[in-house]
């Protein structure tokens, strides 16, 4: 998912709008980063046409780690900042155990994968367009932007502040069409 | 680059690094499109008072 990450590191800025969006937004790609990264340096390679190996950036163990260090930063500053960075973090498990190219392993190596198993059906057009995946992943982009728009008067974010983000992801969702 | 040479390229990435591993280009583009969404959805919050 590409879109519904940066949503859900709205949603938890709604009801911590203390947090740094800076570090909302790493927390929700830190898996994507470091796959990115270990990808590049061939530690998780695509298989062809098999599929791809991404159990270090992305099992289920490897996203608490990675999710739980990188909160660690913020608890001495503010532990309800960690708090929400480490729930945004967890996000992208979440939003990855739904659909991904492949099932999430519970840890690196493991035979036991989680998650369910829809990449494909996901790849197939829907009657009404786009693939299946994207609306999924506009479903979860819709929800998690009402959660933070929803919050507008306990966060007191700035109601164009909240229209300006919510536009921004809606509009990277619609270019994947 | 040919069909060919991209089979060849994944071929030789398979032997050594067991797959084929995310090219430099790819990677750049992969980072890019996670960096400027996100720099700009920090601009926008620099605005809020509980940023400042």
């Amino acid at each position: 998912m590409f879109a519904a990450h940066f949503a859900a590191g709205l949603a938890v800025k709604g009801r911590v709008p203390q947090a740094p969006t800076s570090a909302l937004v790493t927390a929700v790609f830190l898996p994507d980063l470091i796959w990115i990264a270990l990808a590049r340096a061939g530690v998780e390679p695509e298989y062809p046409p098999r599929g791809f190996f991404d159990d270090w950036s992305h099992s289920v163990l490897m996203i608490v780690v990675w999710s739980t260090l990188f909160a660690l930063f913020f608890w001495k500053h503010d532990r309800i900042v960690a708090a929400a960075i480490w729930v945004a973090g967890l996000s992208h498990l979440a939003l990855d155990f739904l659909i991904h190219p492949a099932r999430l392993a519970l840890y690196p190596h493991s035979r036991l994968h989680l998650g369910w198993d829809l990449w494909q059906w996901g790849q197939q057009k829907s009657h009404l367009g786009p693939n299946h995946y994207w609306w999924i992943e506009g479903a979860c982009v819709v929800v998690l932007l009402a959660v933070y728009a929803g919050s507008w008067r306990r966060s007191a974010i700035p109601p164009k502040i909240i229209a300006a983000s919510c536009l921004l992801v809606a509009g990277l969702h619609l270019l994947a069409v | 680059m040919s069909d060919q040479a991209v089979e060849r390229d994944i071929l030789v990435n398979i032997a050594w690094f067991g797959g084929y591993n995310l090219g430099a280009a790819e990677a750049v583009q992969q980072l890019l499109l996670i960096v400027i969404p996100a720099l700009i959805l920090v601009l926008i919050h620099s605005g809020s008072a509980r940023e400042r």
